[in-house]
């Protein structure tokens, strides 16, 4: 009965402490996470236009809903011997840095111009940081015209083509 | 089958890898070109010339010795000039002094070719001295060539008639 007793009161100093422990007062502190994230975003600088003796160039940014995206060139007189250098600068104007690569895809017009006609891009070189020196990028497309081309059929003839540009988020 | 767990984990990790690789930010830009070629196009020039005279020692006809250039219609592909030599007698010539004028877009390098056919064919007319060296010529602007000789030749039978003489442009980009 002794025994019973002792087994008793200990559960109840048992129960007692595990009350006791309920009974502290506490706090609680909260962590609240937002994660916004970064953003790639390139526009195009304007830079200076191409000249030459015969072939004339205009080079305009018409303004997009993100930035001047979209450079469009217009070359008037091409002929024969023709070597023209049309130069770009890209700026990067989000928030991660970003390389950019170059695709050219002919889109329209005469298909013996466009056969005659030889186009390279070269894109900005290394990454464009966020900000500082190296924010911006230059790159250029070449339209030359062998001196070679004797093909008369291509006179006062119109084509064109599209050169894109992908910055991608720099690893 | 730890040996298995730990594949699949591998497998895991790998395809999170590219996944993060393709998920990565991007932005097109685009560059648009037009691009539209000249042309080549030279017409002969009003300031040609064309002036009369006989040699020495040769009997003029009883009508008045004259020439006159008729052009091809500019724009056109008639790159044409025809000399009528009116009243002509052995031993005249008529001095030609063609001007030339590059209505294209590009430089272009010009000489002249007789046509093959008429008096300068027949042997009633002939080029004394050959024809002038060709020059260079830039868009919109005029140059005039050395002057050249198409004579009545001794032997003509022309007395009095009415010769022709046709002359052709060719032009070339340099």
């Amino acid at each position: 009965m002794k025994k019973l007793g002792l087994i008793v009161l200990a559960v109840v100093l048992a129960l007692g402490l595990v009350g006791a422990a309920y009974a502290y007062w506490s706090q609680s502190l909260s962590i609240n996470g937002t994660v916004t994230a970064g953003t790639v975003a390139a526009q195009f600088v304007s830079t200076t236009t191409p000249t030459d003796p015969y072939a004339t160039t205009v080079v305009t940014y018409p303004v997009q809903g993100n930035g001047y995206t979209v450079m469009d060139v217009a070359v008037t007189g091409a002929y024969p011997g023709m070597n023209l250098t049309v130069p770009f600068e890209v700026e990067n104007t989000g928030t991660l840095p970003v390389t950019v690569s170059s695709t050219q895809a002919w889109t329209g017009g005469n298909a013996t111009l466009q056969s005659d006609l030889t186009v390279t891009t070269t894109a900005p070189a290394g990454t464009l940081q966020v900000s500082g020196a190296f924010q911006t990028g230059n790159g250029n497309v070449v339209i030359s015209m062998p001196s070679s081309v004797s093909d008369t059929s291509i006179e006062n003839q119109t084509c064109t083509f599209t050169v894109t540009l992908s910055a991608n988020q720099a690893h | 089958m730890k040996k298995v767990g730990f594949i699949v984990l591998a497998v895991i990790l790998a395809l999170g890898l590219v996944g993060a690789a393709y998920a990565a930010f991007s932005q097109n830009l685009f560059a648009q070109a037009n691009v539209q070629t000249g042309n080549v196009s030279v017409e002969w020039s009003s300031n040609t010339t064309a002036v009369t005279g006989n040699n020495a020692g040769v009997t003029a006809g009883g009508d008045s010795l004259s020439a006159a250039v008729v052009y091809g219609a500019t724009n056109a592909t008639d790159d044409t000039a025809t000399i009528t030599v009116s009243n002509a007698y052995p031993g005249a010539w008529v001095e030609i002094t063609p001007a030339l004028y590059n209505a294209g877009t590009i430089p272009v390098t010009v000489n002249i070719a007789a046509v093959s056919s008429y008096a300068l064919y027949t042997g009633d007319l002939f080029i004394n001295g050959g024809l002038p060296a060709a020059v260079n010529i830039a868009p919109g602007a005029t140059v005039s060539m050395a002057p050249f000789y198409v004579e009545v030749a001794p032997s003509s039978q022309a007395n009095g008639t009415t010769l022709y003489a046709q002359f052709t442009l060719n032009a070339i980009s340099p």
